[in-house]
């Protein structure tokens, strides 16, 4: 974008590097009546000639009225290294527990005073990690000092108002799709004519994130045969034990609660009600309510 | 036996109630044999007291043996029983206890001793809280803690070493929930729900987000009887978010009859399709799922009320009609 604004004319080219006093006056005074937010809005009410991330960096980094200036406390070197340990480089989260310091102001005090120090000097040695003093058995404990790799999963999100579609399998008698259709037909964003979804995993092998192997999507599975999507267990689940005081005769519930009307059949929604149970609980809680007042 | 104290009062057929000499907030209810109930105090300073009472059906009474007493360094956010006393190969009750760290006891006939301290710190003096845990009963060598740190550390307990630790979420990691041997779900004050398959590290799938970005998400319920359904509850919410992970990112429903926070829940251990919830109402509501929510939302099928807010439930496993709650500095057993 910047050629083409430099093309158009000097009053458009933007102002950048370092603020001066009268800039920040103005970003002050449009955020003390406008309050903070909606960035896009600020150098045009502030009457800034300053890109929006810039004013909303200045305002962040440097201007806001909470900031806690000065020299890093030995206190807030301590935490904000045993939450280094913890958490790495994720300056914000460190930032989030020093209180007034700012993400920025920590990744730089860390740059320069800290990751210093730790190359030169081993960092706190290796003290006893338990103390332990109510533990008669320390080996057990000590062998969980040893250090370990911490993974980060990157988290991934299924679409909003996903409802479910109905694949069927020909080669079995389910009735509803299995999760990791599911979940892969949204993930790759498959054609949704595409209804088989060996093909949908095996079509798209160059995916920017890796997918799981087999293996990884098995627990979908594992987790849904348990309750007979194929139709095999309808009230064979076990421990109906205390059904008949209490109304939980309806386990066999295949298809369970609040199926979405749209995505699955709502065939044997009305047999799930109980029509004697309810008020059996509720009799039982009277008396309770009773007893105790 | 003889030791024991007679601490039960207010007996009827249906409500047992306990009086402890603390405010409560931890507890488990054992499924082994003895009956035990473990009970965690709430005081805010670093030595807490988790007591243990046993639970007498036939005479319903609760006692306490003051020689299962013992301290705790700060309250226990989560006690918890092994979930297969039978097959831990032991005879006595093994209980969990998260704090500063995860810690094993054994709980003797006439004594706690400690089993071990498991501490995921690499450094010396340092360790985030642990929000909560879970202990897997499927595989019974596995618990998951919680912690603010932003991760879940997977412990194997046999060996007492990290079978892993993950970055779970964006913010403090509230609450964990085994589904299976190596599935787990998580919430977090980043307000999502997060499940996590050990044998695919390298993600994690979002199946719910709180409608107000970063509403922190407290406590999560994953349903045994069928693990398509779990629950959570938002701060300072008064509503149960029910999920069906087939549908992600939108509730199946959403129970909305207490009058304050809701600050526990806990699936019915034999039926698919009732929860109860405790809340600062001083309710406990017992919700039937229906196949189909009227317009009007759905009501609760029982309501028991306390006289203070209920801070935690625990439906018992092993007697499926009791289910215990702790409000101030007592606890009682309901029968359902």
């Amino acid at each position: 974008m910047h050629p083409k604004a430099s093309k158009t004319g000097n009053s458009l080219k933007l102002r950048r590097g370092a603020w001066g006093s009268d800039e920040d006056a103005l970003l002050r005074k449009c955020i003390e009546k406008y309050g903070e937010g909606k960035w896009h809005l600020v150098p045009h009410r502030a009457g800034l000639n300053r890109c929006r991330k810039s004013c909303r960096l200045r305002w962040l980094n440097y201007l806001r009225p909470t900031i806690k200036r000065g020299e890093f406390g030995e206190d807030e070197v301590d935490l904000m290294m045993r939450l280094h340990k913890l958490l790495g480089n994720r300056w914000s989260l460190i930032a989030g527990r020093l209180p007034g310091r700012t993400a920025n102001d920590v990744k730089n005090y860390w740059n320069t005073n800290v990751q210093k120090k730790l190359t030169t000097i081993s960092y706190h040695g290796q003290k006893e990690v338990v103390q332990g003093e109510e533990l008669n058995n320390r080996k057990q404990a000590s062998s969980c000092a040893t250090t370990h790799v911490v993974v980060k999963p990157l988290p991934r999100t299924l679409s909003k108002g996903t409802s479910v579609p109905c694949y069927f399998n020909p080669n079995s008698h389910m009735h509803s799709p299995s999760p990791q259709e599911i979940i892969y037909n949204k993930i790759v964003k498959n054609d949704n004519n595409n209804n088989s979804y060996n093909m949908t995993i095996n079509k798209t092998p160059s995916a920017a994130t890796p997918l799981p192997d087999q293996d990884g999507i098995d627990w979908w599975k594992n987790l849904f045969e348990e309750f007979g999507i194929h139709g095999q267990e309808e009230g064979s689940l076990e421990g109906v034990l205390t059904a008949s005081s209490s109304g939980l005769e309806n386990l066999g519930a295949q298809r369970g609660l609040m199926t979405d009307e749209s995505s699955a059949p709502a065939t044997e929604a009305a047999d799930l009600i109980e029509e004697g149970g309810q008020s059996c609980w509720s009799d039982i809680w009277d008396l309770l309510n009773s007893d105790y007042n | 036996m003889e030791n024991s104290t007679q601490d039960s009062h207010l007996r009827s057929e249906t409500l047992v109630t306990y009086d402890s000499p603390h405010t409560l907030y931890a507890m488990s209810i054992s499924s082994s044999p003895h009956n035990r109930i473990a009970l965690g105090s709430f005081l805010e300073e670093f030595t807490n007291r988790v007591d243990v009472v046993s639970f007498d059906e036939q005479t319903l009474t609760l006692k306490r043996n003051p020689n299962l007493s013992f301290d705790h360094p700060y309250p226990p956010t989560k006690l918890m029983f092994h979930p297969n006393p039978l097959g831990s190969g032991k005879s006595n009750d093994i209980l969990a206890s998260s704090g500063d760290y995860l810690r094993l006891w054994e709980v003797k006939e006439n004594c706690v001793e400690p089993i071990s301290l498991l501490n995921n710190s690499k450094s010396s003096e340092f360790c985030a809280p642990l929000t909560s845990f879970d202990w897997n009963e499927v595989e019974p060598r596995r618990i998951g803690t919680s912690s603010v740190d932003t991760t879940c550390t997977i412990w194997d307990v046999e060996r007492g070493v990290v079978e892993t630790q993950l970055i779970a979420h964006d913010k403090e990691v509230h609450d964990i929930a085994w589904g299976e041997a190596g599935v787990f779900a998580s919430v977090s004050a980043d307000g999502s729900v997060r499940i996590f398959d050990l044998r695919d590290k390298e993600h994690s799938t979002i199946i719910y987000e709180s409608p107000h970005p970063d509403t922190p998400l407290l406590r999560l319920a994953w349903n045994k009887q069928d693990l398509r359904y779990m629950a959570t509850i938002l701060m300072d919410s008064n509503k149960v978010v029910i999920l069906d992970i087939r549908s992600p990112t939108m509730p199946v429903a959403e129970l909305e009859r207490h009058r304050g926070s809701v600050n526990a829940i806990g699936w019915a251990p034999l039926s698919c399709r009732h929860i109860c919830s405790g809340g600062d109402d001083g309710q406990a509501l017992i919700w039937e799922l229906p196949t189909v929510a009227g317009p009007s939302g759905i009501d609760p099928m029982s309501m028991f009320t306390a006289s203070s807010e209920i801070n935690q439930l625990q439906w018992s496993a092993a007697k499926p009609d009791w289910i215990a709650i702790a409000f101030a500095n007592k606890m009682q057993l309901l029968k359902v």
